[in-house]
């Protein structure tokens, strides 16, 4: 069942240079049992994303197209205070990267804990206390009853992360967002907050989606992905289709710049070039100058791309047999509206 | 020793240890120059407060057979023109001057602080609209502002507090904004946001605490001020009336018999001089335990 959807997703900040397309027609479905990640380098628009889904993005951003289907509702077009009320934190909510900062440091694990249940849940402060321990024991926290009276600084980080996770998932949320939480965390602790995210989407209904720019952490854990490149969702697909058969050249160029642990290289690949300027991008589609495979005009003339679907969905000129003589596939453009079905 | 236990014991000093007071009371206790300050401002409090117990006479009792005795053991620090014992009225004069300063003080800090953060928190037009407001009051300089205040409401005990209380107001304002636009960035504020928290529930239980620091180290350097402002107001013949006792009209009547009765003016001069010290030691010292980068001198 698909929990949240959006359609032609476009997120614009202003800047005194202009307005900036941080998103830009972004479409895709999170599926209720899944965990959806979503890749790319930094300033792709991966965060933006993020805060869009709980309409938290700084004073200057706004949504200028598209929507987001959740639980029925257009997220775009609920009240500040029908969001603050009824969505963020209680449907959904989100973890962020440094755990370090992500707790108040004058208070309690418990009361930051307790704070955020009462608030959603109505509970008495003896319940609450009681639900708190239960979450904290849930997400491995030892002794949680005696940990429930620590200040944050008492906490190892991958203690206090998973207090954020605790914190986060305290209101037995449909969705839970997380930006890159292992960054930061050694990878001993990475892996275990990694398992517990996928135990948390196998044993509580909780859809979640993981933004990273990790593709190690994306094999790992995530059923789905998304590709994001300069604001464009460039392709989505199965994590096996990804990384088996990955078809956008920016996906490639991707998983060709991992590096191998098996045989010793002795310089890394990159993709040279560097990402557009979003507050002019190009006609065409945005990895056009820096791409291998352009074939056609309209790769830097026309639109950007619509979504092909051939094993995963592609936003790319190559799968188009007008524009490409020599595909030979199967493909059909993908309307957006059934993006991710 | 069991292993159980020793691990216990571990654990135990470990929280000694980190608990964020017990390390901030060391530090502050270690500082020996705040430590002292501290000592003065308890010691003028106490005496304040008990006032009417400790004070030989009553501060307004005029004894006109003894004008202007030097300090005796009758009267400790002398007697003035009107025959009234020195002692006792700075007693009593300390009990004036801390009521007022208190009262002033406070209402400046929660006034002032309420505005601050929620300038400093909002941003954007509420910002400019309460910060422009504040450096209007902060382009007079505060005595000035304090006496044209004064002129408007009236010479008395509780206008000076309330004149203070205005005068201050701008200064709190100003370290409370400065302080909720560094907090406002925090990532556990944000965290706050997306768990759908209420504003009012991020400003005074989030940014509030979190900024209360640098606050109290306000606090008291503003009681050193206030003592100094009711003072000096006092002096000028604008803040207490007679027969309130007053360390600044002391100073002020003390002055003319400088030369023939020193005690007059001195020990009220000395009695200034103790709290403020006291406060700006404990001021100090506070900013040192806060900032530990700071510290270490």
């Amino acid at each position: 069942m698909t929990r949240l959807s959006t359609n032609g997703l476009s997120v614009t900040y202003r800047t005194k240079q202009g307005g900036v397309r941080a998103v830009d027609r972004v479409s895709f479905d999170i599926e209720s049992d899944e965990i959806f990640g979503i890749v790319g380098e930094s300033g792709c628009g991966k965060s933006t994303l993020a805060n869009t889904f709980l309409r938290l993005l700084d004073d200057n951003g706004e949504i200028t197209g598209g929507s987001i289907e959740f639980e029925g509702r257009d997220l775009t077009k609920l009240t500040e205070r029908e969001l603050a009320d009824e969505v963020r934190g209680s449907q959904i909510s989100m973890v962020f990267q440094d755990p370090n900062t992500s707790l108040d440091p004058v208070y309690t694990i418990g009361q930051q804990l307790i704070e955020t249940i009462r608030r959603h849940l109505g509970l008495s402060k003896r319940e609450a206390r009681e639900h708190a321990i239960q979450t904290l024991d849930d997400v491995g926290i030892p002794s949680p009853e005696d940990r429930l009276d620590d200040y944050p600084h008492q906490f190892s980080g991958g203690m206090k992360q998973r207090a954020v996770i605790a914190i986060a998932l305290s209101c037995d949320p449909d969705l839970l967002i997380a930006d890159e939480p292992t960054t930061g965390l050694d990878v001993s602790i990475q892996a275990q907050i990694l398992e517990l995210l996928e135990r948390i989407n196998d044993e509580q209904d909780t859809a979640v989606m993981l933004i990273t720019h990790d593709l190690g952490v994306v094999a790992d854990v995530c059923d789905r992905v998304g590709v994001m490149y300069a604001g464009n969702m460039v392709e989505i697909g199965g994590v096996e289709a990804i990384f088996d058969d990955p078809k956008h050249p920016y996906t490639r160029a991707l998983l060709r710049s991992l590096p191998e642990a098996h045989d010793m290289q002795d310089e890394l690949t990159v993709i040279e070039g560097t990402p557009p300027d979003l507050r002019d991008p190009p006609d065409g589609c945005r990895y056009a100058a820096r791409c291998d495979s352009v074939c056609s005009e309209a790769c830097e003339t026309g639109d950007i791309p619509p979504l092909y679907r051939d094993g995963t969905d592609v936003r790319c000129y190559l799968y188009d047999e007008a524009e490409n003589p020599e595909y030979d596939g199967q493909t059909r453009v993908v309307a957006e509206s059934e993006v991710g079905q | 020793m069991s292993p159980e236990t020793a691990d216990e014991t571990a654990d135990e000093t470990a929280a000694e240890r980190t608990h964020p007071l017990r390390s901030f009371v060391t530090r502050f206790g270690e500082n020996r120059l705040a430590l002292f300050g501290f000592l003065l401002v308890s010691l003028v409090g106490l005496v304040a407060i008990f006032a009417p117990e400790i004070a030989p006479y009553s501060p307004t009792a005029q004894d006109y057979s003894a004008l202007q005795e030097p300090p005796s053991l009758a009267h400790p620090f002398g007697t003035d023109d009107l025959g009234r014992d020195v002692f006792s009225r700075v007693l009593f004069g300390y009990q004036t001057v801390l009521t007022i300063t208190v009262t002033g003080v406070l209402m400046s800090f929660f006034i002032g602080t309420s505005f601050g953060l929620l300038a400093g928190y909002t941003g954007r037009w509420t910002d400019s609209i309460v910060m422009r407001g504040v450096d209007v009051l902060m382009s007079f300089p505060s005595l000035i502002l304090a006496l044209a205040l004064i002129a408007a409401i009236g010479p008395s005990k509780w206008g000076v507090a309330l004149v203070l209380g205005i005068a201050y107001t701008p200064i709190f304002a100003r370290v409370a904004r400065s302080e909720a636009v560094s907090v406002r960035e925090e990532q556990f504020i944000k965290s706050l946001d997306v768990r759908g928290a209420s504003k009012t529930r991020i400003i005074f239980g989030h940014v509030f605490p979190n900024s209360l620091g640098p606050l109290i180290v306000t606090v008291t350097i503003q009681f050193a001020f206030g003592i100094l402002t009711t003072s000096t107001l006092s002096y000028l013949g604008v803040g207490v009336q007679p027969p309130d006792p007053s360390l600044g009209l002391m100073l002020s009547r003390g002055k003319d018999y400088l030369d023939v009765a020193w005690w007059m003016s001195i020990f009220p001069g000395i009695a200034i001089m103790l709290p403020v010290i006291g406060f700006n030691l404990i001021g100090d010292g506070l900013r040192d335990s806060f900032d530990p980068r700071q510290g270490g001198r």
